[in-house]
């Protein structure tokens, strides 16, 4: 069960991956070493598509809080969607729920970072 | 079923062998995947404290499937190690708690009992998932 790491979405704020397979002992690494490579310090939107996830543990919730830490230490967010139930069982179960912001679609989360992007460009 | 790990096996070896194994049993997603992340936390463990000391340990994992419940009984020879200890007085958020813990408190979250216990120097972990009506299920809505 490998985990493959598509991005999604990218810009000078957001950030936006799509995660297929597994985040286990063996791949969480992979994720956390593709955020340190792509988050760069003016990013303070990171969004996560977890429709294709199958499996998440410690080692996976530990890359996420890291995400999570930093993009609170920015004043943005981490965004998440299309959970499945198991996964998101154990999410609910550490209490992380609360701290994520959870689209109910990918289309919801991609048009929240276009405004996002909107409004960067507005500023730029 | 009984399968033998090697330290080199990835933890997708494991975790698919097991799949395979509870879904001819007929055993539902949701408790597959709860059994994963449990054996996902003892590899994890065994590879951060058991490995680094004897770096040829094979491990094995027996998979006891009945009507009711699972059991899962996990095998290593060494030193005693108990990686259920010392379980959490109480889970605190990422944020408030110091490194560590989260794996064991999935653990114990996620099995109906867990027990290590130390024999001639083979330290066996026997963890036990219900299948019945009452079965440990976090609601998302608690």
């Amino acid at each position: 069960m490998p985990l493959n790491i598509k991005v999604a979405q990218e810009s000078d704020e957001a950030l936006a991956l799509m995660l297929t397979g597994s985040i286990d002992s063996d791949t969480a690494p992979e994720l956390e070493a593709t955020l340190a490579d792509m988050v760069h310090p003016q990013i303070s939107y990171v969004g996560l598509n977890m429709a294709g996830v199958t499996f998440i543990s410690s080692a996976g919730l530990r890359v996420v809080f890291k995400v999570l830490k930093q993009m609170k230490a920015r004043e943005g967010q981490l965004l998440v969607t299309e959970m499945s139930p198991r996964v998101e069982k154990v999410f609910e179960i550490v209490k992380m729920i609360p701290d994520l912001s959870i689209f109910a679609s990918h289309q919801e989360m991609d048009d929240y970072l276009a405004v996002i992007q909107q409004r960067e460009s507005d500023e730029g | 079923m009984r399968l033998n790990v090697h330290p080199a096996d990835p933890v997708s070896y494991v975790l698919v062998n097991m799949a395979g194994e509870f879904e001819r049993h007929n055993v539902g997603a949701g408790v597959v995947h709860d059994c994963q992340v449990i054996i996902d936390e003892i590899y994890a463990n065994l590879r951060a404290h058991v490995l680094p000391d004897n770096p040829n340990l094979t491990w094995t994992i027996t998979l006891n499937p009945a009507e009711d419940h699972l059991e899962m009984v996990v095998e290593y020879p060494g030193p005693f190690f108990d990686p259920t200890r010392p379980l959490p007085v109480g889970y605190r958020h990422p944020a408030v708690r110091p490194e560590g813990g989260m794996g064991l408190y999935l653990m114990s979250e996620l099995s109906d009992d867990l027990k290590h216990t130390y024999h001639r120097g083979v330290n066996t972990l026997t963890i036990r998932k219900e299948l019945s009506s009452n079965y440990k299920e976090h609601s998302l809505c608690r």
